[in-house]
């Protein structure tokens, strides 16, 4: 035990460590926030469709030697408002119009990388994640982006509320139903492109669900459920970087294996509870 | 005070179309304030249609809604209480409260006065004790008195009501009616309440609003009662069957 702490100290020495657990946090939180809207809005699987799309999109940076994420976060963002636009405008059934965007996403993805000479190392890490080696402006661009996305979910916390619970209520009370829709998939296609760093494109839709579904299995209110979402969030990154550094994981999917812990244990707590 | 100014809400000759579909068309009727009407029709017949409308929820092909002189805040009680989710992580007091973000500005925040305010609809409506329990935790009664007082939180002038007691039994549908009649008589709240207990509606509402794609009958229970026209339209025993208990 005594080992352990004692190499978990060194472990903060390191300025990798230092930045992975901030980067990691601060994603966690805006992942966690948008999980518990998406959830309950039976969208969760957007953050799925999404990051499938970032795979065409960091494949598309890549072959233009581009930043993954700088290309990314608006490619993404239209990659939302279509699937927004199929889902309500075809009449699509939801989940329809994400699995077409994923579909077409990894195609895409696969035709790119097929273009610039096959998959490298770069896309692998991306596609698994590699939060480790998260450097120091893409930190910066984590703190930037999360405060911004933390920002909008509390500026517009009782639209987002009120819309998830009951659309067509909001609509009737003057709230821009259309305008906050799209703000909530803009916000959630910027936390996927910080994202994919984290724990790859793969993974992040895990990252989006996890921490929502374990919270809202035992939170009587929204704003409870908010705050406990994103504490299972930021726990399973400190923990999952922590278990990842000692045992030699692969941090990405030590962080998701937390989180399905976590899930697990809540889900007992609810059903002792009833 | 002229006939204009007591009007709270007019349709001009309101139609509404789904595709091709005419769901409703050509409904001209004016509602007055303190009006309590009963909306009644079978089922397809656009009574929902008209409503949504008239919040602005479908676009009219034809037509239009003409509010009174200032603007008419409108509280709502949608048709599908039961299709609410259950295991949504939501207390009383949050619902209730989404029932004051239409007169919030940008960034829109509930403040001690609008928790005093939650707190006195909720006394009114018997849901005191339920404040901080979740919505999905409560019986079918107490979720619709919850709906009701999240669409009565902002003291709006007309409350619009879909088919509010479908999932209720009988002895909390009376309750309910009983509530609302009480609320009509002591605030002078226009309510427009769609049903289809329309051998029931009667004993509660003062007008008649009936609804098959197009206007049929608007007016009072006993204008109704006595028209030969609907004895002839409806048949004399449907007739008898919505006066009877009148």
């Amino acid at each position: 035990m005594h080992q352990m702490i004692s190499e978990l100290v060194e472990a903060l020495q390191y300025t990798f460590i230092q930045r992975a657990l901030i980067a990691g946090c601060l994603i966690a939180v805006c992942c966690s926030f948008l999980g518990v809207f998406l959830v309950l809005r039976k969208l969760s699987m957007i953050g799925d469709g999404l990051s499938h799309a970032a795979f065409a999109t960091v494949a598309f940076a890549l072959l233009l030697n581009q930043s993954p994420l700088l290309v990314s976060i608006p490619l993404l963002m239209l990659a939302s408002v279509a699937i927004y636009a199929l889902n309500k405008k075809a009449n699509l059934y939801g989940d329809a119009a994400i699995g077409m965007i994923a579909g077409t996403g990894i195609a895409l993805g696969v035709l790119l990388a097929s273009i610039s000479g096959g998959f490298n190392v770069d896309l692998f890490s991306y596609l698994f994640g590699s939060i480790l080696a998260v450097g120091k402006e893409e930190l910066y661009a984590a703190m930037f982006l999360c405060a911004a996305v933390i920002s909008v979910v509390a500026l517009f916390y009782n639209e987002l509320f009120s819309i998830s619970y009951d659309e067509e209520f909001a609509e009737v009370n003057g709230i821009e139903v259309k305008r906050v829709n799209v703000l909530l998939m803009f916000t959630t296609s910027i936390t996927i492109a910080l994202g994919i760093r984290l724990v790859g494109t793969m993974l992040i839709s895990s990252l989006i669900i996890f921490p929502a579904v374990t919270a809202l299995q035992i939170s009587s209110s929204f704003k409870k459920a908010l705050i406990l979402s994103a504490s299972v969030a930021v726990f399973s990154v400190i923990s999952g970087i922590f278990a990842a550094y000692l045992l030699d994981f692969p941090a990405g999917a030590t962080i998701v294996l937390m989180n399905a812990l976590l899930f697990i244990i809540s889900f007992i707590i609810r059903r002792i509870k009833s | 005070m002229n006939s204009e100014e007591e009007k709270i809400v007019e349709a001009v000759n309101v139609s509404v179309k789904y595709g091709q579909t005419e769901a409703i068309s050509g409904i001209t009727i004016a509602i007055k304030p303190g009006d309590y009407i009963g909306i009644v029709g079978p089922n397809g017949s656009g009574k929902t249609t008209f409503v949504k409308a008239m919040l602005g929820l479908v676009p009219l092909s034809e037509g239009k809604f003409v509010f009174g002189v200032k603007p008419v805040k409108i509280g709502y009680l949608p048709q599908r209480t039961s299709a609410l989710d259950p295991k949504f992580p939501a207390s009383v007091s949050e619902v209730i409260s989404h029932g004051l973000l239409s007169e919030k500005k940008f960034p829109r925040r509930i403040n001690s006065a609008d928790k005093r305010r939650i707190d006195e609809i909720a006394s009114m409506l018997g849901i005191e004790t339920l404040k901080n329990r979740n919505v999905g935790s409560l019986s079918g009664g107490q979720q619709q008195r919850v709906l009701l007082a999240r669409a009565l939180v902002n003291k709006p002038e007309i409350i619009i009501l879909d088919e509010p007691t479908n999932a209720l039994d009988p002895h909390i549908r009376e309750n309910f009616y009983e509530l609302l009649s009480k609320l009509n008589a002591e605030t002078q709240t226009t309510i427009l309440l769609i049903t289809h207990d329309a051998g029931n509606i009667g004993n509660h509402a003062r007008k008649f609003l009936y609804i098959d794609r197009k206007l049929i009958f608007f007016g009072s229970f006993n204008e109704f009662c006595a028209s030969c026209e609907m004895t002839e339209y409806f048949g004399p025993y449907a007739q008898h069957y919505i006066c009877k208990r009148h």
